[in-house]
């Protein structure tokens, strides 16, 4: 049990537990920044892998393009959360989509 | 920094020395084996590490503190004017300027999002601070050096788009926020041209590290000549990538109060300002290294002092540029991010890849 | 030309770097102008900006020409000023004015309205002080040097005057056209008040030539000297049966 395998389990355990955090938590832009930490843990374990450029692109293409990609698509739509009240159709209580 | 490092280690050992001698004086036995262990290697690198990082900071905080100070003094004057005027030649005035952030209240807006209002400041700080070790002043003089520096600052540069967007969003406040899209819709229409221009500069030199970029430089031209409008380019969207005037959309000062800032007092907002002006640095800096030799020159005065000589002089020109120009509009903005730098950087890739094959240099 | 017929040619496109070259040469010439010349940028307190004749700043007083009239108490619009009683070696114990130089905003009113130039403006604006009592100017503190330029003259004209078409205009303390003291003689009970409240003295009384259905004693009743009056109103004020009013010269 040296000391890399020490840092591995602790920065891969960050990894799934954010990446566990995206799906839970309630808060969508909350998500999205939990995403972005996964990102950033999976380019983490590929330092380990002694691939330092991949690390790099991925920080340069996921965290820095796409997940601001996501973000600015959160932002810019209108989006209606599961179980309030406009899911529901006044007068006849049916349920809309 | 090598033999700075063997100083500091000097240094730690004298004073992990120190606290076990008095360790030993107290005399009492169970704490003799605690005295042995803050002996050992291990513990001697720890503090020889908190102690360059001490000095890094330090040294982070004067680099800010010189860029503003020189900001303001050549504002000043070309406003006809003179600039701060506290201490000698005004250099004083940022200390008083930071020692009064630091003793600001920090407040949070009651509805903003906690966390992500904490976590989007210090992603911004943390990232601007950690390029400035990934810049050497020369092959001597640096705090890492690594094969792939240029695309490690480039990467971790692109970080703050994300940061900006985040803290516009939990500011809770409809001018943060249009600030922050504002914001983010710059910074990424600019770090395209940035990156085509970089892609062209590895052409030529072959190499990502700004060691060997500037040793092909000192060996065969400064690029500046052969890939002029990959310099202009490279100028136009690292004004647009430090969000200064004309491309201070973001900050917008006459409109947006602050844009994403707004909500951010105190020492939050006093080192988000700090890492405004330290990404503007790193900007130059890239300027310096990729087009203008980095630290070439003539023997008579240190590798160092030429780098930062040109460093500061790329500086100027951000400062001309700012006082000259209005602020540009967004779709301007998006006008000309795409339709025109995109272009003009992709020419000028054609251009290196050309030269390269053609093996002029 | 109609909109439609525009065109956007090549030319419009360049003129946009006209206009990014041209505000650079004119802000790097400011550049060099201010740097081998000096700046614009006084360096106050080492350099000073030299003030015109007139300029006003707090006021100032001559003790020896107040008359403890107190038209500057009641002009003054903050209210700065009061009227405490100091020594004097030639009139004893006298009321003179006090002037809370921090409400002072130094519009000159009391200079203007003093009858016997008594106040004045000075040029004198650097007032900073460490606590507020060293604000409260009394009338030993409140003197300063007198100089012709000091003092604050007016002259005006009468409507009335002016209707009929004619454009004299009178000084200010001109002793023949100002508003005059009435009185209602049914109120008036010879108490005397306003004539030993009089600060200029013009207030005699003088007996009217009937006698108290009582005491078979002359009655006496003011009468006032237009010539020396400095309409402070102060008999007007002590009157305790209200028998004397201003009349206005309009």
């Amino acid at each position: 049990m040296d000391l890399t395998t020490v840092f591995f389990l602790i920065f891969s355990g960050l990894t799934v537990g954010c990446a566990i955090m995206v799906v839970v938590s309630k808060d969508i832009v909350r998500s999205v920044v939990f995403l972005a930490a996964t990102f950033i843990g999976v380019g983490i374990i590929y330092m380990f892998l002694n691939a330092e450029y991949l690390f790099l692109i991925q920080i340069l293409v996921y965290v820095g393009a796409i997940n601001v990609l996501i973000l600015f698509g959160i932002m810019l739509t209108r989006r209606r959360m599961v179980g309030d009240d406009s899911c529901q159709d006044e007068e006849s209580g049916r349920w809309l989509p | 920094m090598e033999t700075l490092y063997t100083v500091l280690q000097s240094l730690s050992e004298w004073l992990l020395g120190v606290i076990a001698w008095l360790i030993d004086w107290t005399r009492l036995g169970f704490l003799s084996g605690i005295a042995d262990w803050v002996e050992t290697e291990p513990v001697v690198t720890f503090l020889t590490t908190l102690l360059v990082a001490a000095i890094y900071f330090i040294t982070l905080f004067m680099f800010g503190l010189c860029f503003i100070w020189m900001e303001r003094k050549f504002m000043g004057r070309f406003m006809d004017r003179r600039g701060t005027q506290v201490g000698v030649l005004g250099f004083f005035q940022n200390f008083a300027d930071g020692i009064k952030t630091m003793l600001k209240e920090h407040i949070i807006p009651k509805a903003a999002d906690k966390g992500l209002f904490e976590m989007a400041s210090f992603a911004i700080i943390a990232t601007s601070a950690m390029l400035l070790g990934c810049i050497p002043l020369s092959p001597q003089f640096y705090v890492i050096n690594v094969d792939l520096a240029l695309l490690l600052g480039i990467a971790i540069f692109s970080f703050a788009p994300f940061g900006i967007l985040i803290g516009g969003w939990s500011s809770n406040n409809k001018f943060s926020l249009i600030g922050g899209m504002r914001a983010a819709a710059q910074l990424i229409a600019l770090e395209i041209p940035i990156l085509m221009v970089v892609v062209s500069v590895v052409v030529m030199t072959g190499s990502l590290s700004f060691i060997g970029i500037v040793g092909w430089q000192q060996d065969n031209i400064w690029l500046a000549f052969p890939l002029f409008i990959g310099l202009i380019t490279f100028f136009v969207a690292a004004i647009g990538e430090s969000e200064r005037v004309p491309f201070d959309l973001p900050e917008a000062e006459a409109e947006l109060v602050e844009g994403w800032q707004t909500e951010y007092g105190g020492f939050r907002w006093g080192l988000i300002m700090l890492s405004d002006y330290l990404r503007a640095y790193i900007m130059c800096a890239l300027v310096t290294m990729l087009f203008l030799g980095g630290w070439d020159g003539p023997d008579f005065v240190w590798a160092e002092i030429w780098y930062l000589a040109k460093t500061f002089i790329v500086f100027f020109f951000f400062i001309w540029v700012r006082v000259a120009m209005v602020r540009i509009r967004t779709d301007q903005i998006l006008t000309l991010g795409w339709r025109r730098l995109l272009p003009l950087s992709i020419v000028n890739l054609l251009i290196a890849i050309a030269l390269k094959t053609a093996e002029v240099f | 030309m109609r909109i439609e017929d525009m065109r956007y040619t090549k030319a419009d496109h360049l003129r946009a770097t006209g206009y990014i070259f041209k505000s650079m040469k004119v802000t790097f010439k400011n550049l060099v102008r201010a740097t081998v010349n000096r700046p614009c940028t006084i360096l106050y307190p080492w350099e000073k900006l030299v003030y015109p004749d007139n300029y006003r700043g707090r006021p100032g007083i001559v003790l020896d020409k107040c008359i403890a009239c107190a038209r500057c108490v009641k002009i003054c619009p903050n209210q700065c000023i009061e009227m405490v009683p100091i020594e004097t070696p030639e009139l004893g114990k006298v009321k003179r004015p006090q002037i809370n130089v921090a409400r002072c905003m130094m519009c000159g009113y009391c200079a203007e309205e003093c009858p016997t130039n008594a106040m004045m403006v000075t040029p004198e604006f650097e007032l900073a002080a460490y606590n507020r009592a060293d604000m409260m100017f009394d009338p030993i503190k409140l003197q300063h040097p007198h100089k012709p330029g000091y003092e604050v003259n007016y002259s005006f004209a009468l409507i009335s005057e002016m209707k009929g078409g004619a454009a004299k205009t009178y000084a200010k303390n001109d002793p023949e056209m100002h508003d005059t003291i009435v009185l209602d003689g049914v109120k008036c009970i010879s108490c005397q008040r306003c004539a030993k409240t009089c600060p200029t003295g013009s207030i005699e009384m003088a007996e009217t030539g009937e006698l108290n259905p009582k005491t078979k004693k002359p009655i006496k009743w003011p009468k006032f000297d237009n010539a020396k009056c400095v309409v402070c109103e102060q008999c007007v004020e002590v009157c305790p049966k209200d028998a004397l009013s201003i009349k206005e010269v309009l």
